[in-house]
């Protein structure tokens, strides 16, 4: 499944070429003759700019390794991350500060994601801290502003605050370099829905103003749904759809989207109680596999 | 199973193998068995020291003598003492069962007592058997076992010479001459344990009753317990079956890393009792400089922890069928 | 950290040991230069018992033995702090490096460990202090040695501690921004882990005492003419009965100085770690308080019999008022749904429900069930209803099954409740069940231990040892949140199913108020404490009455209907 961008355009902020991570399978599994385990099996998309593309995915689906390892958390078997041209798997050099800069992170538990021995204003000078550049403290105002928070936050510790206080200083954090992308993993997953009503149009709000770009991966369809411009869902350690939000939502070409989508409850007691039951699982049964991995033994 | 035993059978000998590299280089490179001679006033003719280093071969490289050490050790021969007439491997072949006796009785007792003070302490955490048992512990874990081992042999020969009867034995792990019966034979060397071996219980007893109270209270609060509540079962049922047996793990694994502590215990324990067990042999090993006494003394060590970890291993998988089936 | 000291402030114990600890530590500093004898002055008066001009008496050769005490203090106490310090420099580096890096490095240090592990710490120590002894600098020598043999508790704490932290997200994202390791290690990961390095390194200090007076008691510590209090106990192991000062005194002065260190470090590590009240199931529940009787309100048909009725619930931790006055009814066969979000009180309500409230909490009211009173059961009383007439299923599948047994003797064990039922039997039935709840296999699951199945799996079986013997109400405590979104279709079908077949009664409770539009007849949502709503469920969602509800159902992000209907 390809993007419709044509590779190479300039309107291109990340590109995902090929991307395949292989983990050395479980004792047992390597008994039974299975060398490998495909966490990761050939994924390929861009993120343009000021887009965001969201990820879907179950647990097991592949969507945390496509995640670290465009973060650099861990290398690929093979395949390429591009970011505006320039290798990301590179962890040291000049590039690799540069990419640091321009590429952010918010992680899914807003209870670990921050250092709890740290005051906030520390939490927000660190990315300069780590990068030589001058810590400003109009900056931490400015930053904490534009997550709606207090500025009287700055002198109390993460445990201080609650969940959805937590994740916007997350996000304030994550704007700090003035990145392009940020990457956001499970953002809301850990929130109550009022509370992530609240994180999602924040989201929208800073992409709208800053024109940032969102690499938005959770396991929940209709939170990514509601903020991404296009949608991929992965499954197995593919990704087995791919495309804008209403087609992938309106018209799913895949089995597995279908069945995701029919699995999302609806708050509607008259399509909740007309839904066929699914006792097991109807996709992908014994007959009906994935498509064989590109590279190497199936999964 | 058979091949997680295998697996820990093959890892053991390696550690075994490290380790004895390490306590020979460790005790090769820092001592210096001829220093006593050396220093002797009035000072002996250079030609005994030569010869000296030659018995022991002193002159090899270090690589070299381990080799030789080690060639020895496989076939039972520990290496020259520094004092010509001692046979190292001899000598410690009639003291290992000694502190053997002492160290599995010790261990057992206290993990017996420790597997009940901890579970009931946890039961009722912060009421009547804990408050006495907790503090109990930490009393127990405060006291220097040598002290405790002065105070109990001094207060039992006390009591005997207040009755004029043999209440308890406190010196030696037999009689001397032991008697001739086979029952009487087993009833000095029980007597003669009971002190030495309620020192070394009462001293891990403490450790690890706090251990086994640890993980006896958090597996209370463990949703597989409120489910098992749930499920209606009888407390005794739960107890045994949802608190307890998940909580052996922890203190199977306690147990096994302490072994060494305990065999630390016992070199104590046997000097205050003066028993002609491996602490004394270590002790006067360590006075007159036979190194290669001090060696086959820390090697048997390593290998009875080594040994018993092995058994803790396999325990271990007899216990959590987590560890029984992941690793085969 | 402000906060942990307060809170070691008012730890009792620990203020108390720590008191003793100082005023000890002051006593070796400042008395020794006063005292009118020096440790190694001889005086005429030989083995004398305690007297106001030798407070602790003297020793055969005469020696003063309060002045021989403090040196012995002096020594004991500066050893033990070079075993720490170097013990926990040591360990922290290597457990950190370990627990950072993994792979090879872990590898080497915790193989490096375990050899130091193997060997007995004394011998080696005896060994080496009988080397370092007599060349004049024993104190710091035998320090050295200690201290090298006893880093490795440190570094395996260390080591774990970081190892659960690196999977914590703080450290991904120093990692992302591009921090060094150096700077994650030394700025993120020690930081955090400094709780548990300074109760490790104070506990530390009292064996390090005990290990120091072990030595000097075996002769290969501190040498005389030096002294130190295990040497003071080697020379009085004959004096027991007839000298005792000489042996009570420097043998209850090391008691009395690691009794302070242990109780100083229990008293901080619930400072930094506070205890929450025990959590103990198997106690006999408090009894609910009751309020005055509550006119009857609302209640105008006093035939109908519901099957659950909770009156006027409460449950307060302190002052905190967790569960406000609800009061909820579940007719037989009913399904309930109780919805609200985290801090709702819902989880405490269906607690209270089953007598399983926490400790520390404090609940009034009256729940009844089947026209019997439910608060206020013994142990043995709730056993008539938990399992047999009240099952419930908890939130997280992976910690609700027992970790050491097999499926099937997990299903025995319920089974048995109703009396012994034979192997065979036991069998049928359970794979009977299991079946009922749609899981292929179920003779081969049977033998299978709970970390062989999936999630989804796990939660199937729950339910099926909830419906063991046929309840008249099943509550469910969020039985899908942790499972994804496929899995939790599967098991929401598996419950109603269940459900259905037994024609249980059911209270679901749950944060998502779209999952129970399938399966509640009835719902009530909670906030804060309180019902603010509860409708019929059609009602409910095409008409909410509370701004509350009305928030939640407008908030939740959710796909457009038409997208879902057109598949």
């Amino acid at each position: 499944m390809s993007t419709k961008t044509p590779a190479g355009e300039s309107a291109e902020l990340l590109r995902v070429t090929d991307l395949v991570k292989h983990f050395r399978a479980p004792r047992a599994a390597r008994r039974r003759g299975q060398a490998i385990v495909h966490a990761l099996c050939s994924a390929s998309f861009s993120v343009g700019p000021a887009e965001t593309l969201g990820i879907v995915g179950e647990s097991g689906s592949g969507k945390t390794t496509l995640l670290r390892t465009i973060l650099g958390l861990q290398q690929p078997t093979s395949g390429q991350v591009l970011f505006l041209g320039q290798d990301v798997s590179q962890r040291k050099g000049a590039t690799a500060r540069a990419l640091q800069q321009e590429i952010s992170v918010v992680f899914q538990d807003p209870y670990t994601s921050l250092d709890p021995r740290m005051t906030v204003a520390d939490l927000l000078a660190e990315p300069m801290r780590i990068h030589r550049l001058p810590v400003d403290s109009r900056r931490a105002r400015t930053l904490l502003d534009q997550v709606r928070l207090p500025v009287a936050s700055l002198r109390k510790f993460p445990h201080e605050f609650s969940g959805g206080q937590r994740q916007r200083i997350a996000i304030a954090r994550a704007l700090a370099l003035n990145p392009k992308l940020i990457v956001l993993d499970e953002p809301v997953s850990a929130l109550d829905v009022s509370v992530q009503a609240e994180v999602l149009s924040l989201l929208k709000e800073l992409q709208r103003e800053r024109q940032v770009s969102y690499l938005f991966v959770a396991h929940d369809l209709a939170v990514v749904a509601d903020i991404s411009h296009r949608v991929g869902v992965m499954y197995g350690g593919q990704l087995v759809e791919l495309g804008p939000t209403a087609q992938v939502i309106g018209e799913p070409a895949h089995p597995y989207t279908r069945e995701l989508l029919a699995a999302v409850p609806v708050p509607d007691p008259r399509i909740e109680r007309a839904k066929p039951r699914m006792l097991q699982r109807r996709w992908p049964t014994e007959t009906d596999g994935l498509p064989p991995c590109p590279h190497g033994d199936a999964l | 199973m058979l091949r997680l035993i295998l697996r820990r059978l093959a890892s053991a000998v390696l550690v075994l193998l490290l380790a004895s590299v390490v306590i020979f280089t460790v005790i090769s490179v820092s001592g210096d068995p001829l220093a006593e001679l050396r220093d002797r006033q009035p000072p002996v003719p250079e030609s005994v020291i030569t010869a000296e280093e030659e018995r022991l071969g002193l002159n090899d490289p270090l690589p070299v003598r381990y080799l030789n050490w080690l060639g020895g050790v496989v076939t039972g021969d520990f290496g020259p003492s520094t004092i010509a007439t001692r046979d190292i491997g001899a000598e410690l072949g009639t003291r290992v069962g000694v502190t053997l006796r002492l160290v599995v009785l010790a261990i057992v007792l206290a993990l017996v007592l420790s597997l009940i003070a901890g579970t009931v302490s946890a039961l009722h955490q912060r009421r009547w058997p804990d408050l006495v048992l907790t503090p109990t512990a930490f009393v127990l874990l405060a006291l220097p076992s040598f002290w405790l081992a002065v105070l109990f042999k001094q207060w039992a020969i006390g009591l005997n010479e207040m009755t004029g009867y043999q209440l308890f034995y406190t010196v030696g792990a037999v009689s001397v001459p032991q008697p001739e019966a086979i029952g009487a034979r087993i009833a000095d060397i029980a007597g003669h344990l009971v002190l030495p071996t309620l020192v070394l219980a009462l001293v891990h007893f403490a450790t690890w009753s706090r251990y086994q109270r640890a993980a006896v209270a958090e597996g209370l609060a463990g949703d597989h317990v409120r489910f098992a509540v749930l499920k209606g079962l009888s407390r005794g049922r739960i107890v045994r079956s949802y608190v307890v047996r998940p909580a052996l793990i922890p203190i199977v694994t306690i147990v096994a890393l302490d072994l060494p502590v305990v065999f630390s215990g016992a070199v104590i324990t046997e000097t205050v009792f003066q028993w002609r067990g491996m602490g004394g042999f270590l002790l006067e090993s360590i006075a007159i400089r036979d190194t290669n006494a001090v060696l086959a003394w820390l090697l048997i060590a390593a290998t009875a922890v080594v040994v018993f970890n092995l058994i803790a291993d396999i325990l271990y998988g007899l216990v959590d069928p987590r560890v029984r089936y992941a690793k085969s | 950290m402000a906060v942990t000291f307060r809170r070691f402030v008012r730890h009792k114990v620990g203020m108390g040991a720590l008191a003793v600890l100082l005023i000890v530590i002051l006593v070796a500093i400042i008395v020794p230069p006063l005292w009118p004898y020096d440790h190694t002055d001889i005086t005429p008066e030989l083995s004398q018992s305690p007297s106001l001009r030798h407070p602790m008496g003297t020793d055969t050769l005469g020696r003063d033995l309060f002045a021989l005490v403090l040196r012995g203090m002096q020594q004991s106490l500066l050893i033990a702090g070079l075993v720490t310090i170097i013990a926990c420099v040591i360990g922290v580096v290597m457990g950190v490096a370990a627990g950072y890096f993994g792979r090879f490095v872990d590898a080497a240090v915790m193989r490096t460990v375990d050899l130091v592990l193997t060997l007995p710490t004394i011998a080696l120590a005896a060994f080496l202090g009988s080397l370092v002894a007599g060349k004049g600098v024993s104190w710091l020598g035998l320090a050295m040695v200690l201290g090298a043999l006893m880093w490795t508790s440190v570094a395996r704490l260390v080591r774990g501690v970081v190892l659960g932290m690196r999977e914590l997200a703080f450290v991904d994202a120093a990692r992302v921004m591009g921090a060094s390791p150096l700077r994650i290690m030394f700025r993120h990961l020690v930081p955090n882990a400094s709780d548990h390095i300074v109760v490790s390194g104070t506990l530390m200090f009292g064996v390090a005492i005990l290990a120091e007076s072990s030595l000097s008691f075996l002769g290969f510590g501190v040498q005389p003419p030096d002294t130190s209090l295990g040497l003071l106990v080697a020379n009085a192991q004959s004096a027991v009965l007839t000298r005792p000062w000489l042996f009570y005194f420097p043998g209850l002065l090391i008691i009395t100085i690691v009794l302070a260190v242990n109780y100083v470090g229990e008293g901080l590590r619930d400072a930094f770690n506070p205890k929450s009240s025990p959590t103990n199931p198997l106690a006999t529940p408090r009894r609910l308080r009751r309020r005055r009787p509550q006119p009857v309100s609302g209640d105008p048909d006093p035939s109908r019999k519901p099957l659950l009725r909770v009156s006027d619930l409460s449950v307060r931790f302190g002052e905190h008022v967790a569960v406000d006055a609800v009061s909820l009814e579940v007719e037989p066969g009913e399904v309930v749904a109780l919805v609200g979000e985290s801090g709702s009180g819902k989880s405490l309500t269906a607690l209270s429900l089953v007598g399983l409230l926490p400790s520390n909490a404090v609940g009034s009211g009256s729940i009844n069930f089947d026209g019997a009173e439910l608060s206020g059961l013994s142990f043995a009383q709730w056993r008539e209803y938990r399992g047999r007439r009240i099952a419930m299923i908890l939130q997280d599948p992976s910690t609700t099954l027992n970790p050491v047994l097999t499926i099937g003797a997990q299903f025995a064990d319920s089974m048995a409740l109703a009396g012994t039922v034979n192997r065979a039997e036991a069998r049928r039935r359970a794979i009977e069940l299991m079946e009922s709840v749609a899981i292929k296999d179920a003779e081969a699951r049977l033998d299978q231990y709970p970390h062989q199945l999936s999630g989804g799996m796990r939660q199937r079986i729950a339910i099926a040892l909830a419906m063991v013997h046929d309840p008249d109400l099943i509550i469910a405590d969020e039985p899908t949140t942790a499972l994804d979104v496929t899995v939790q279709a599967q098991v929401m079908a598996t419950l109603a199913l269940a459900r259905e077949r037994t024609g249980a009664a059911m209270l679901f409770i749950t944060h998502d108020l779209a999952l129970v539009a399938g399966i509640a007849d009835r719902v009530a949502v909670m906030y804060q404490g309180e019902i603010v709503e509860q409708r019929d469920v059609f009602a409910i969602f095409d008409n909410p009455e509370s701004d509350y509800t009305r928030k939640l159902l407008s908030l939740a992000p959710r796909i457009t209907s038409q997208a879902v209907e057109r598949q």
